[in-house]
């Protein structure tokens, strides 16, 4: 896995952050915005902008040969948000089932990592439990150990 | 290597924008995404579900 990312911008409320992909297909502006879903709960939506106009898709699969990077980068802004909103649960799912498959690989082989830091829960089937790899979770939630 | 990402990982800056704040300013950007996981946990106690998660 890769320790690389990209360089973010972000706005004054550090809810919504950009940054560009580069490889073969070119630079592809991605955005990813926490939004507030109720109470100490925020939902980390993230996609590409479509042909470089406002509307941005999250199904939209890239392939440009960066996945790592982009995951790094998404990961880091995590850092950036529970420095601004402590004491949240960030809730992670993947657009399709892929990019969750792709999601639970990522933290499955950062486990030990992130769990040094975070409280890391997988939600499926109406239940919430702890992160255990292997397990094909539909929601993951994030939140900082204090 | 693990300290190495880590730290790699945390170091991310990201630079504030006037020009991003104005741009989402009040807006959803990915509405449906926002809709459907809201509806998704709409009758549920998620905070409740978190701390017995974590208690165990």
């Amino acid at each position: 896995m890769g320790k690389d990312k990209y360089s973010l911008e972000t706005d004054e409320n550090n809810l919504v952050f950009e940054f560009y992909s580069e490889g073969p297909k070119g630079k592809i502006l991605k955005i990813i915005e926490y939004q507030h879903i109720g109470g100490r709960f925020y939902n980390l939506a993230f996609g590409d902008s479509i042909n470089m106009t406002k509307d941005f898709d999250d199904f939209i699969r890239t392939d440009n040969k960066d996945t790592d990077k982009v995951l790094s980068t998404v990961a880091s802004t995590l850092y950036i948000f529970f420095e601004h909103y402590q004491g949240t649960i960030v809730i992670a799912e993947g657009s399709t089932r892929s990019r969750t498959r792709l999601y639970r690989r990522y933290l499955s082989a950062f486990l030990e990592l992130i769990e040094s830091e975070f409280n890391l829960l997988g939600e499926l089937n109406g239940k919430t439990e702890r992160f255990r790899k292997g397990i094909d979770y539909k929601f993951f939630l994030i939140s900082q150990k204090i | 290597m693990k300290k190495e990402v880590k730290s790699s990982i945390k170091g991310n800056n990201a630079k504030i924008s006037a020009e991003l704040t104005k741009k989402y300013s009040g807006k959803i950007i990915f509405k449906d995404k926002f809709e459907r996981v809201k509806a998704y946990f709409k009758d549920r106690d998620l905070e409740s579900e978190v701390i017995d998660a974590l208690s165990n």
